[in-house]
């Protein structure tokens, strides 16, 4: 702050120096002028009516135009004061100072002043250079007020505003103390400039929410993990012992099914870290157009014969008017859309209807997929997304309880929007999704 | 077959070597990405199974050293990351299948078979036979003993997947991968019901069936032997 402040003095002061300069060399230059003006009238004067002219002329300038501002003598050749106020001949000729001695009204002063001949005559005009010592002296003082004031005014911003951006930076370093001690709740205050540091504290703001989303899934989702992998390790160890007592053929029965229970492990496990990994990125390069009717034909006769055999039905119709192609990982939404179609065949009960539905929403598809069994209570009907959340208190077997989770990360990661609804009978589960332009940086 | 093995997980490694060399393969192991990369680049093998993460040197590393020195020995990655962008960043560094950790014996070398024998499969054909089977890949009408089987979409692409692997098990993962596209195992019994719909219209109207289970691996297609 304090080098600014001297570089801008430093720069004040040569740019005064300089107006100076020019402004006394101007009125100079301006003084000279008026100096061999009367010279060129008094060589006139001398013409039109000889030394008696010239020397009339003079005891004029004198009297009107005199003192305090010019001066004028008329001097023979030989140095005798013939007329003017002037009292002694120079000692140069051309341009040279002169002293008027001091009278008793005026202080001694120099005087800029020419001397030539004209005719047989010694003449010499003096004007003072007080004018523009004067104005040079206002010019200069003028310009050391402003600079001071600059400067001082200078400072005095920088300070207040480095005072305020310290302060905030202060605020900002704190808060974020505070979130790596655990308290994940603090939030940068926002004022009413928008200014940069408003900018960036919006921001933080805006990852520190999904800093305390993130941790709360997780504190939830490995309390539940915890939970969820105690069983089937249960399971797995009273397996194990039965094997170590049983006979050889048993042996093999319950390793194999120590087996079984191993992989549902790992689906789980995977489950969980790809669940996570989806909802951690938001890399959209393997992101691409692709037709979202032909997928749900596909899907229809893959599941087909799958519900089939559990006496429901499955059927696509596809949609009336054209639709936008949908924009996305293509083999993610496959899986989101092929976790709520098993949903469905899992909880709609024998002799369901499930049924796929297409149809245009904004500038991108919306995607359906209907049952007719009992649905969801609406009061759960947002808490069926959760990771290892179970419709029925007594404990469901039939899946991993992250079904749900999978299909929420990936239409997150799609921001597209994924909501239950009552279906009148049954439930309904709609994918709406944004077009590729939501994508493009801004 | 000449495998390497790299792998620091002395148990992963050992269940590895014990069953690549029951089945007559000869195995060399090493702990390190820089030996397993050093390995390959003086002693000639028929296949690298790389672990992703090693000490010294990860496996996409080590990959990609190999393949930028011009080797084109076949490479299955082995790794705990099971997530599909290791799966993609794998593959496209150059390594030419990739499985997930844990996984059974039986679907690492059903991979192995499939990726070994790859290159001598011809492309060109435009009709696949197995035993008095007959497929048309390009009317997708398939024949048994003269008799025309009336094949749903899926039923025609799961058969035709079999047959361009006859006499090789398909897991149920790469069944997956390959007929339906999926990179997931979903929970219901797509594979199975598929299957069994195909066999009810292929093997079961004939004498001798000729798609094959094999306990806790997969399927196969051969004529009987």
């Amino acid at each position: 702050m304090l080098l600014v402040t001297a570089v801008l003095v430093i720069v004040l002061s040569i740019a005064g120096l300089f107006a100076y300069d020019r402004i006394t060399s101007a009125l100079t230059d301006q003084l000279r002028a008026s100096v061999a003006e009367d010279f060129v009238l008094m060589q006139d004067a001398e013409q039109r009516a000889g030394e008696l002219g010239l020397a009339q002329f003079i005891t004029w300038a004198s009297a009107t135009r005199a003192a305090p501002t010019f001066a004028f003598g008329l001097f023979t050749q030989s140095g005798v004061h013939v007329a003017g106020n002037i009292a002694s001949a120079p000692d140069f000729t051309g341009w040279g100072t002169i002293t008027l001695p001091a009278s008793t009204s005026e202080p001694a002063r120099d005087m800029l002043a020419r001397a030539g001949v004209i005719g047989d005559h010694v003449v010499v005009v003096a004007s003072t250079n007080d004018d523009a010592a004067t104005v040079g002296a206002v010019v200069l003082e003028t310009l050391a007020i402003a600079g001071l004031v600059i400067a001082l005014a200078g400072l005095a911003v920088g300070y207040i505003a480095s005072r305020n951006a310290s302060r905030k930076l202060r605020r900002l370093a704190q808060t974020l103390e505070s979130v790596a001690g655990g308290n994940t709740a603090v939030r940068l205050p926002i004022s009413h400039r928008n200014d940069q540091f408003d900018f960036v504290s919006r921001e933080i703001n805006a990852y520190l929410d999904r800093l305390s989303e993130l941790m709360a899934t997780l504190r939830n989702t490995a309390i539940a993990i915890a939970h969820d992998l105690k069983s089937p390790l249960n399971r797995v160890s009273i397996l194990l012992q039965n094997a170590a007592a049983a006979g050889p053929e048993e042996t093999a029965d319950y390793l194999d099914r120590v087996q079984v229970e191993m992989d549902g492990l790992k689906d789980t496990l995977d489950t969980i870290l790809r669940i996570s990994r989806i909802e951690a990125s938001d890399d959209t390069s393997a992101f691409a157009p692709f037709d979202m009717d032909e997928m749900l034909a596909d899907l229809a006769q893959t599941f087909a014969p799958v519900v089939e055999d559990q006496q429901q039905t499955i059927t696509y119709s596809p949609p009336d008017g054209p639709v936008s192609q949908a924009f996305g990982d293509r083999r993610m939404l496959q899986q989101l859309l092929v976790n709520l179609i098993e949903n469905a065949a899992r909880y709609a009960g024998p002799g369901a209807a499930i049924t796929l539905g297409l149809g245009e929403g904004d500038g991108a598809p919306v995607v359906w997929v209907r049952d007719t069994g009992p649905g969801i209570p609406d009061e759960k009907r947002e808490r069926v997304f959760e990771p290892f959340y179970r419709l029925n208190a007594e404990r469901d077997e039939r899946g991993t309880g992250l079904g749900l989770a999978m299909v929420k990360a990936i239409a997150a990661r799609h921001r597209a929007g994924i909501v239950l609804e009552d279906a009148r009978p049954g439930l309904i589960a709609r994918l709406t999704m944004v077009p590729q332009s939501a994508f493009s940086r801004h | 077959m000449k495998i390497l093995i790299a792998e620091d997980d002395r148990t992963s490694a050992q269940f590895l070597i014990n069953g690549l060399s029951q089945e007559g393969h000869s195995v060399e192991h090493v702990t390190d990405g820089r030996d397993a990369l050093s390995f390959c680049l003086y002693n000639p093998c028929d296949l690298l199974i790389l672990d992703r993460m090693m000490p010294g040197m990860d496996g996409l590393s080590v990959l990609k050293a190999l393949r930028a020195a011009a080797s084109k020995v076949p490479v299955i990655f082995l790794t705990a990351m099971g997530d599909v962008d290791d799966r993609v960043e794998g593959l496209l560094a150059g390594g030419d299948d990739y499985l997930v950790k844990p996984f059974h014996f039986s679907e690492l070398m059903a991979r192995i078979t499939a990726l070994t024998r790859r290159p001598q499969e011809a492309t060109q054909t435009t009709r696949l036979t197995v035993h008095d089977l007959e497929l048309d890949l390009l009317t997708h009408a398939a024949r048994r003993g003269g008799q025309q089987i009336e094949l749903l979409a899926k039923e025609y692409a799961l058969l035709e997947v079999l047959m361009r692997n006859a006499g090789r098990i398909l897991t149920k993962t790469m069944l997956l991968e390959q007929v339906w596209d999926f990179n997931f195992d979903p929970r219901t019994t797509v594979v199975e019901t598929h299957m069994s719909r195909l066999r009810s219209k292929v093997d079961k109207p004939f004498d001798v069936p000729l798609i094959h289970t094999t306990r806790n691996s997969g399927y196969s297609i051969h004529a009987p032997r």
